[in-house]
């Protein structure tokens, strides 16, 4: 099964194997944890050089559950190796920054923190190279799981909380959704590997044709879009924001939110041609990205924009799959991994310095922190599309996608809309990056800062605080300078979820549309930073209607509360209810019996010809004697008819004649009487209650219903021709043939008594024989007890 | 091979054991002047009778006791489960306080005679058979609910289930006397034989059937038969309320299934079961696996006063995921529910020992006792609670995930896929409260007056065990597949 003597096991393992070091570690690990991390990033994302090297794909076996066809299969193809590279390249620099970012006074605390992010590392791992649909699944609900872990970090702080619980509730409901997609899937397919599926043409239209296929579409798409905070579950994204900034840099901008859209990469090869799939994705990707950059303008806080800005990214990145633009797909991912992840760490550093993430309370930070600053030059000019950036490259190519798209121009009024949000949503992104940019480092430094100003000054930031930035935002500057001549082409060639051509990526566009479109949003969004007052202005008085993560809370709390309602008004701890309920429950699926047997109570045709008149009478006695026990109101009221009642019901047995029945019944019901009458004196006064008229009305009509329908049941049973029962003591070996047979004796009724069922009454008797003992013993009990009473009497009179 | 009385004595060495081990066990508590030796006497009971058991499994299928007992590898499957089940009782038992300051002798001569109800639930051929083994289980039941004798919510607890037990198990026998009546036999494949030959869809059948299912359906607390559930969870001790879920409710399936597969359906080929007298089953019980898992988790959403009422909750939830397998009626179905039932053991085993652990050292079982657990002294109960929370939610990579995984794939073989989504929708509605035992254990601050958890050895011991398992079973669970696969068929 192993095909080749692949790292890929040990690239994903080792993140794992860190995370258990450092999380099981004892304190002699203590602040090495952090560099622990970084070791196993940097390895992990070396021993993906030989995989990217070779010339064929490098993939990695084993059966995992050969019965279901599930394989613990690792497939290294240059889409996952572009996710995988970016994760532990991005993993590594993250670690070497929380080692000067994150430190706590408790290392206990440190350790967790790192070892959830390598844990988290690992599986993103995992998700960039699984080749089976439930490895992938297995992988994604880890990364929801560690994410939890990652965002609730500062537990000290509510808002922290709820935010972890809201990312990691949206994302589950996602992957939960998605697994049954896969389910249905391999339910087609006969398989849950992603490339036996994706290379073998027969299969895509097996499942193409399929009557499950939008559901499976749809389904995986939530996994999808819950993942990407693509709209409507854009809101977890921003609330997520309370975890440290390396993590936000990590999860929210560089790798976890990048796996939905890697999973749209993923199955774009199964399901691109389904009809569903491009309305969806142009459609959810084109809001995602204008609401993203709207929304992204308006926020203040430094992360909230970054977060924001992430959703619009990943909203151009759906509608690009949305259009199958697959050949160049690898740069967007590539460049929005670059510049976001740059932009994160900056506002890391920022907070650290100044101790506010707030834009109206920064400014003026270029002299205080240079390196920063250019860091945050280059990724907002790469986020904005300025040449000779990468971004810059990256926007020339989606407007090249958006203009030359079949599917759009066939519908001219969609293709005007996409068009027009997306020149907006690029304006507006030029717009949030010079409000960024601009508002954190120039202008004078703001007295608020100036407050913290020795403090901040204590911790000039550290070296590994400003590599990691600084690397990622040369990388999207030299990637853009790259593109000059063939390098960056190939690098998204080679990494392209679907290459179907060479795909061309250069600084230098032809001229045509789609510069013109870029150019454009260019321009347009320098107009709109240098009206931004305006704008923003404009934006408030807009504001308002209601924001998406309210709604889900809203939701929620609507659950809890239904759910409560729910549970006390059912389980409300009251018997009668819970009787009520269920004897209820029992005429209406009765009542549904009916229905399925197409009878009705009209059928009854019953004659009670044959009744002897004392079957009348045991029966009118009987009820009364019900009646009685409900109405008693005493104890022994009580015990008495309820004994009444099991004596009639034995009389029952003259009518059918069966006097074995009868003398046992009668046996039985003696010695319990005496029982519950011993028991009775034990027993406390009972409460003499008088239920409400309205009460006894609900009782009674419950009786009834259940009642009247075990009756029409009855009656219908009886009636000739519905269903003969069978005659169980006559039919051939019945015991009544066996009686004459093997025990030779024509009185059925002593020889199946003494002799075929000679256990039984050994049995019965038994019984008796217990239950006598039983109520010898609670004689005595009583004696004994009624002596002491006299004895204490005796001694209270003396006394 | 079928045996009579006394060939079969040979194979029933757990139950006779059993018996004889509850009827010493009442004559110990007379002479013994150390009661809690009485536990590590039903400890050792209950791992002889797990010996017992897996002694067995090697023997060959057939019937015992004039074929009123089935000896075959899905009783023996479930036999097994039982008396694990009744050993972590007996454990958890011994570490609880709650058990502690009652009358041993007498409490562990009644879970050890539960069990025995619970072998025979398990193996049980013939309608009588299968009432007698219920009411057994179910009469030791009530008085292990009310075990806290002077807890005015234990005596409430115990009435509660005795009169609802009542009703139920009355309208059952009801019912099976409806069925001798139709079939001429009380044996599960001779009435299967006489309903095939009859005609189909006729009513008494169904409303026997409805009856019937009202004793099982109050066993394993499916809707609208669990009323009696959320109240004696959350009355009984500890350990009795872990048993009653687990135990009581394994026990309750394994008669459910075999009723309903041996009686009530014939096999068709290809592993696919059919009904014998009209289908109109499929859709009733589809709508009860659906409602049951939706009112259970939906009910269990806002429970904050107890972990074990929320507990409850969340096991009629499961009880209705379990029912996804029977709905299908295939040998995917019978081998999900097999996997699934032995994984919930673990999970659900595993919280309530938590809870146990929580309330022995702080006396409370409400969620806030909870909060903070893990920096107060509880880490590793918490991890483990994380762990089965995560589980019962059906996340990777655990044990309650590939259970669910196996469950739905069943489900949507069969084309249910809407049945699926329900199961799927629930378990993300599950995940909020489960995620707010594991945020209210890790993101809380224990605030001043919740005192510190400690976990005895003995606790612990077993805490890891279910733990491990859950974790090993989530990554490597081919051996219990196979298992349950074996499993996953009756005799004849």
């Amino acid at each position: 099964m192993l095909e080749s003597s692949s790292l890929l096991l040990p690239c994903v393992a080792l993140p794992f194997l860190a995370a258990v070091v450092v999380g099981s570690g004892s304190g002699r690990i203590g602040r090495a944890s952090g560099w622990i991390v970084f070791a196993a990033a940097l390895a992990s994302f070396l021993s993906l050089v030989p995989a990217a090297a070779t010339h064929g794909i490098d993939r990695f076996s084993f059966p995992w559950l050969p019965a279901a066809g599930i394989s613990f299969a690792l497939r290294a193809d240059g889409f996952g190796l572009l996710l995988a590279f970016i994760v532990s390249g991005i993993g590594a620099l993250v670690a070497l920054y929380s080692t000067a970012y994150v430190a706590e006074a408790d290392p206990a605390k440190e350790r967790r923190y790192y070892a959830a992010l390598a844990s988290f590392m690992g599986a993103m791992l995992g998700i960039a190279l699984a080749d089976d649909l439930i490895l992938l699944f297995v992988f994604w609900e880890i990364t929801s799981i560690t994410s939890f872990l990652l965002i609730g970090y500062r537990y000290e702080d509510d808002d922290a909380k709820a935010g972890a619980l809201m990312a990691l509730q949206v994302t589950a409901l996602g992957g939960l959704a998605m697994s049954v997609g896969f389910l249905l899937v391999a339910q087609v397919t006969g398989t849950f590997s992603i490339s036996a599926i994706t290379s073998d043409p027969a299969l895509i239209a097996k499942l193409l044709a399929s009557p499950l296929c939008p559901a499976a579409l749809l389904l995986v798409l939530l996994g999808a879009f819950t993942k990407s905070a693509q709209f409507p579950f854009h809101f977890w994204l921003p609330r997520a924001m309370v975890a440290p900034t390396p993590v936000s840099a990590y999860l929210h901008a560089a790798t976890m939110v990048k796996a939905g859209v890697f999973l749209l990469g993923r199955t774009y090869p199964m399901f691109g041609e389904a009809p569903l799939w491009a309305p969806t994705l142009v459609v959810v990707g084109t809001t995602s990205m204008l609401l993203g950059a709207y929304q992204a303008f308006r926020e203040i806080d430094l992360k909230a924009i970054l977060a924001r800005t992430t959703a619009s990214a990943l909203g151009m990145i759906t509608l690009l799959y949305g259009l199958g633009a697959t050949t160049d797909d690898s740069l967007q991912i590539l460049n929005h991994a670059l510049y976001k992840g740059a932009l994160f760490l900056v506002a890391g550093i920022v907070e650290h310095h100044a101790h506010t993430r707030r834009l109206d309370q920064l400014g003026g930070l270029r002299h205080a922190l240079p390196i920063a600053f250019v860091a945050c030059a280059l990724g907002s000019l790469s986020m904005a599309g300025f040449p000779p950036l990468l971004g810059f490259v990256a926007k020339d190519n989606f407007y090249a996608a958006l203009l030359h798209s079949e599917w759009l121009a066939g519908t001219p009024l969609l293709r005007t809309v996409v068009l027009l949000a997306s020149l907006a949503s690029s304006a507006l992104l030029v717009a949030t990056a010079g409000k960024l940019t601009f508002g954190v480092f120039s202008g004078a430094e703001r007295a608020h800062a100036h407050g913290r100003r020795d403090e901040a000054h204590a911790d000039e930031p550290r070296v590994p605080l400003w590599t990691a930035p600084a690397i990622l935002a040369g990388g999207a500057l030299l990637l853009g300078l790259a593109s000059l001549g063939e390098l960056t082409s190939d690098l998204v060639t080679a990494t392209a979820s679907a290459p179907e051509h060479r795909a061309h990526a250069t600084l230098l566009p032809a001229l045509g549309w789609p510069l013109f479109a870029s150019l454009f949003a260019l321009v347009l969004g320098v107009a709109l930073y240098t009206r931004r007052d305006a704008v923003s202005a404009l934006q408030k008085r807009l504001a308002g209607g209601p924001a998406a993560s309210a709604m889900w809370e809203g939701a929620m709390a609507a659950l809890a509360r239904g759910g409560e309602a729910y549970s006390v008004r059912w389980q409300n701890g009251s018997l009668r209810w819970y009787l009520a309920a269920t004897v209820l429950t029992l005429p209406a699926l009765c009542v549904w019996a009916f229905s399925e047997t197409g009878l009705s109570w009209r059928q009854i045709s019953v004659t009670f010809a044959d009744t002897p008149w004392y079957g009348f009478l045991f029966c009118t006695l009987l009820a009364v004697a019900t009646i009685a026990t409900v109405r008693a109101r005493t104890r022994l009221a009580a015990a008495i008819s309820t004994t009444t009642i099991g004596f009639l019901v034995a009389m029952l047995f003259v009518v059918y004649r069966s006097p074995d029945i009868l003398l046992t019944q009668l046996l039985i019901e003696t010695v319990s009487s005496i029982f519950v009458l011993l028991v009775l004196v034990f027993l406390p006064a009972f409460p003499a209650r008088d239920m409400k008229p309205g009460t006894q009305l609900v009782n009674l009509g419950i009786a009834a219903a259940f009642g009247v329908t075990i009756t029409i049941l009855l009656l219908l049973t009886m009636t000739p021709g519905i269903r003969e029962p069978s005659n169980i003591a006559t039919r051939p070996g019945g015991l009544l043939s066996l009686a004459l047979e093997q025990g030779g004796g024509k009185n059925a009724v002593n020889v199946i008594i003494v002799d075929i069922r000679a256990a039984d009454t050994t049995g019965e008797i038994t019984v008796l024989v217990v239950v006598g003992l039983a109520v010898y013993g609670l004689l005595r009990t009583r004696r004994r007890a009624r002596q002491q009473r006299k004895g204490r009497g005796t001694r209270s009179e003396a006394a | 091979m079928n045996l009579d009385n006394f060939q079969s004595l040979s194979y029933s060495f757990p139950a006779l054991f059993l018996g004889f081990a509850v009827v010493a066990l009442f004559m110990l508590d007379l002479v013994i002047s150390r009661k809690e030796w009485l536990g590590d006497i039903a400890l050792l009971v209950t791992a002889i009778v797990v010996l017992g058991v897996v002694r067995l499994l090697t023997s060959e299928a057939g019937t015992l006791f004039h074929g009123s007992v089935a000896l075959d590898e899905f009783g023996l499957y479930f036999q097994l489960l039982i008396a694990l089940a009744a050993f972590a009782t007996v454990w958890m038992s011994i570490g609880s306080r709650e058990v502690q300051r009652t009358n041993q002798g007498e409490y562990y001569a009644i879970v050890l005679a539960a069990t025995l109800g619970m072998l025979f639930m398990a193996s049980a051929n013939n309608l009588l058979m299968a009432y007698l083994a219920l009411e057994f289980v179910s009469l030791a039941s009530y008085v292990l609910a009310g075990y806290s004798r002077h807890s005015r919510r234990a005596g409430e607890a115990s009435l509660k289930y005795l009169i609802y037990g009542g009703v139920a198990s009355g309208a059952m026998i009801y019912g099976m006397s409806w069925i001798y009546g139709l079939a001429g036999s009380l044996e599960f494949g001779a009435i299967q034989q006489a309903l095939a030959s009859g005609k189909e869809a006729s009513l008494p059948l169904y409303v026997a059937l409805l009856l019937t299912l009202a004793g099982l359906g109050y066993k394993i607390s499916a809707f609208p038969f669990h009323m009696w559930a959320p109240d004696v969870y959350q009355g009984a001790p500890i350990p009795v309320t872990a048993f009653l879920a687990v135990g009581s409710k394994t026990a309750g399936f394994a008669l459910m299934i075999r009723f309903f597969f041996t009686a009530m359906a014939h096999q068709n080929g290809g592993g696919v079961y059919e009904w014998v007298g009209g289908d109109g089953w499929h859709q009733l019980l589809l709508a009860l696996s659906a409602v049951t898992m939706t009112y259970g988790n939906l009910a269990a959403l806002n429970q904050q006063d107890n972990l074990k009422r929320l507990l409850a909750y969340s096991s009629i939830a499961h009880a209705g995921y379990v029912l996804m397998g029977f709905v299908v009626l295939t040998d995917d179905g019978l081998r999900a529910m097999l996997f699934y039932l032995t994984v919930y053991y673990l999970m659900n085993l595993g919280a309530f020992v938590v809870v146990m652990v929580v309330a022995n050292s702080t006396g409370r079982e409400d969620l806030a006792g909870f909060r903070g657990l893990a920096w107060r002294g509880g880490a590793l109960p918490a991890i483990a609670m994380a762990i089965f929370m995560f589980s019962l939610t059906g996340l990777p990579p655990l044990a309650g995930f590939i259970g669910k995984f196996y469950l739905f794939a069943a489900v949507v073989q069969q084309g249910l896929w809407l049945l699926a989504l329900i199961g799927v929708a629930n378990s993300v509605v599950s995940l909020f409260y489960y995620a707010k035992i594991v945020r209210t254990m890790f993101l809380d601050q224990p605030i001043g007056g919740e005192g510190a958890v400690a976990m005895d050895w003995h606790n612990g011991v077993l805490l890891g065990l279910l733990t491990i398992a859950t974790v090993v079973l989530g990554i490597f669970w081919g051996p219990l597949f196979d298992l349950a696969d074996r499993s996953a068929r009756f005799f004849p």
